[in-house]
């Protein structure tokens, strides 16, 4: 039996205690240190479910990614699909969960073989796992590119011709190839335009729709996290500090590092304009208060105790001493959050 | 001082054309830019890459690259100042207008001490002893709020964080006591959190010194918190401007609310957003008539016949589009 036909459980892909520490000497004769990149991760992934990751760099997001999608080990912890380790498969079921769970990379420059055409790309993956005939594969990569906004005549040409906007539909296309029930996209628009951001952004929601796909949706960019998440994960030096659905979360963040993270957004909107033009637009000031101070912190040396005490405007005694759980709080049932302020024990 | 003097703007831009020599002919990359910045007040120019910002920008400081010509008027307090001779130049440049740029770790010498960075300029420009420029530089790394100035003038660049670099930028930019900033995608390389500390920095200079400021940004959420005038740049033409509280209330162009529609607000989830179609044309390949016209959702054949004029809508909105008294585009 393999990963594929496993029986049909609503969680997809688990995350368990994730640590992945990067060993490191200070100094030549230094004492041997350690950067937590991730510290104490879990989380899990359903069926047909968009979860965003956001959070600042550092935070450790681009490493859960690499660990949930097999590209990296943990130094411990583990990564179940379908129930099943991920670090104990065999050849096989190796190659069925690759096939199954597809990542989608920042840089459609370095993404991309520059000595393949469009078609060598797409038509790879169709190739080693066997879905296509040969003389269907053109074909299918023809439909693929579709799927993605573009049409049949670029297939022989190369990635240096195209926009990074096209060359992110192409890795999406690569993605698609294998019909994968998880896609891990990390900060897939950051390279983009705005404009060209939206277009990329419809059809990743369209293939969620249409093919019933699951996302881990990493990004700094909350307002598109907002947009496509069902559920969200806030990052802040490798721990998550906060985990809800989407909507809750949004509308009223818990932990100080969201409410602060999400103040620092600027909001488009327009209030009441008073006075001679040009006047400057009033935005909510209130908001803008609660933007954290100073600077993150770097990996190499997070703060004892909670990560955010050094730059939290509402630390309270145990916060420099006691790393705060990631528990839910009393009250909010579905809520996750590590803060003290919350997790009254 | 006459009434007008008073009110003229401290740079005032007519018809500003760049162009890049090639072997084929000229390309012309920005096309008959105006825009003027009061004294005190943030301009705001937004686009998207390839659209003639930065380029605009690097005119008005005098450092375009060497293919690339400039015309049209740049004039800095009532004074000519485009296309002057480097020496003349020299002596704005730093002290009457400075600049902060993208990338702080790209626009600092990684090889020298930052104190002697924020010095440079004001050894260069002022009458100031070695000793009178040590202490200002620590002021100033002390108002653009970098804990510990002392200690931190001892340090390279590598070993501040990209928002403190960034803020050793900002002090370098002011410690001529310029009367114009240019900053080009200063927080683009930032996180969120930090971004908002930069620009909320920059806000608090000007209105401290009253600076202005011309920022340079594609993101549209930064101008609507900081700026006070905004033009929206496509193709290498302003095709709106307006009082930020005017373009975001009532977007008169179809490339302005294409980029508006192009943002994923809280209450439209689930609801597709509607982006612009196509990417932008090379300068080369660009349409006949109104350069958006092959892009637009608005286009009828006039648009092809004639490129629009940028065109006063209502007092002080300016629209480069035919049909903009039809839009009703809201938030």
């Amino acid at each position: 039996m393999d990963a594929l036909t496993l029986p049909l459980t609503s969680t997809l892909i688990k995350a368990q205690d994730l640590r992945r520490y990067f060993p490191f000497k200070k100094g030549l004769f230094g004492r041997e240190m350690a950067l937590k990149a991730v510290d104490g991760v879990s989380l899990e992934v359903a069926e047909d479910m968009v979860l965003g990751v956001v959070g600042e760099s550092g935070s450790g997001k681009s490493t859960l990614a690499r660990m949930v999608t097999a590209l990296d080990r943990p130094t411990s912890g583990d990564v179940l699909f379908r129930g099943k380790s991920v670090f104990k498969m065999d050849r096989h079921e190796m190659k069925q969960f690759r096939r199954a769970v597809q990542i989608i990379f920042q840089d459609p420059f370095a993404s991309l073989n520059p000595r393949a055409t469009v078609f060598d790309t797409i038509a790879e993956p169709l190739r080693i796992h066997r879905l296509a005939e040969k003389k269907n594969i053109e074909g299918k990569v023809a439909g693929l590119l579709k799927d993605v906004g573009l049409g049949p005549e670029i297939l022989r040409r190369y990635p240096h011709e195209f926009s990074g906007g096209q060359r992110q539909r192409i890795c999406i296309a690569r993605a698609l190839a294998v019909s994968p029930r998880l896609i891990v996209a990390d900060e897939p628009l950051s390279a983009l335009d705005v404009s060209i951001q939206a277009q990329i952004l419809n059809i990743l929601s369209g293939l969620k729709k249409r093919d019933r796909l699951s996302f881990i949706f990493i990004s700094h960019d909350l307002r598109v996290v907002e947009y496509l998440s069902d559920e969200v994960a806030v990052m802040y030096l490798g721990k998550i500090v906060e985990r809800s659905g989407a909507e809750r979360l949004f509308e009223k963040p818990l932990h100080p590092y969201s409410t602060g993270l999400f103040a620092s957004v600027p909001a488009i909107k327009v209030k009441e304009m008073s006075g001679a033009l040009p006047e400057k637009m009033k935005i909510a000031e209130e908001l803008k208060k609660e933007a954290p101070k100073g600077d993150i912190p770097s990996p190499i040396d997070v703060p004892p105790g909670c990560p955010f005490h050094t730059r939290c405007p509402k630390r309270f005694a145990p916060c420099d001493k006691v790393v705060p759980p990631l528990m839910e709080p009393a009250g909010l049932p579905g809520r996750l959050v590590a803060c003290h302020l919350w997790n009254p024990y | 001082m006459s009434k007008e003097a008073i009110s003229a703007p401290l740079l005032d831009i007519k018809d500003l054309n760049i162009s890049f020599q090639q072997a084929k002919g000229d390309i012309r990359v920005v096309n008959s830019v105006s825009f003027s910045i009061p004294q005190g007040t943030i301009f705001g120019l937004a686009g998207e890459s390839g659209s003639g910002k930065s380029l605009t920008a690097l005119s008005i400081m005098g450092i375009l690259p060497g293919s690339a010509k400039a015309r049209g008027s740049i004039r800095f307090k009532g004074n000519e100042i485009l296309n002057l001779s480097d020496g003349k130049m020299r002596s704005i440049r730093g002290k009457e207008i400075s600049m902060i740029f993208q990338e702080p770790m790209t626009s600092l010498n990684p090889v020298l001490k930052i104190g002697y960075q924020v010095k440079e300029a004001m050894l260069a420009h002022l009458p100031v002893s070695k000793k009178e420029a040590q202490n200002r530089a620590i002021e100033l790394l002390r108002s653009v709020m970098i804990p510990s100035p002392e200690a931190r003038m001892n340090d390279y660049p590598h070993q501040l964080s990209g928002g403190m670099r960034q803020r050793v930028m900002i002090a370098m930019a002011i410690a001529c006591n310029p009367s114009l900033i240019i900053a080009d995608e200063p927080t683009t390389a930032l996180d969120v959190t930090i971004e908002a500390q930069i620009l909320d920095l920059i806000d608090k200079l000007r209105e401290e010194r009253n600076l202005s400021v011309l920022l340079i940004t594609h993101d549209l959420g930064a101008i609507a918190r900081h700026a006070h005038t905004v033009a929206v740049m496509y193709a290498g033409r302003i095709v709106e401007l307006a009082p930020v509280s005017e373009i975001f209330s009532g977007p008169k162009h179809p490339y302005t609310i294409g980029l508006l529609e192009s943002i994923p607000f809280k209450n439209k989830k689930g609801v597709p957003l509607k982006p612009i179609p196509g990417s932008v044309p090379p300068p080369w390949a660009l349409p006949p008539g109104c350069k958006f016209s092959d892009r637009c959702g608005f286009m009828i054949p006039a648009c092809q016949q004639a490129e629009p004029e940028l065109e006063e809508i209502t007092s002080g909105h300016f629209s480069r589009c035919i049909r903009a008294q039809e839009m009703k585009w809201t938030l």
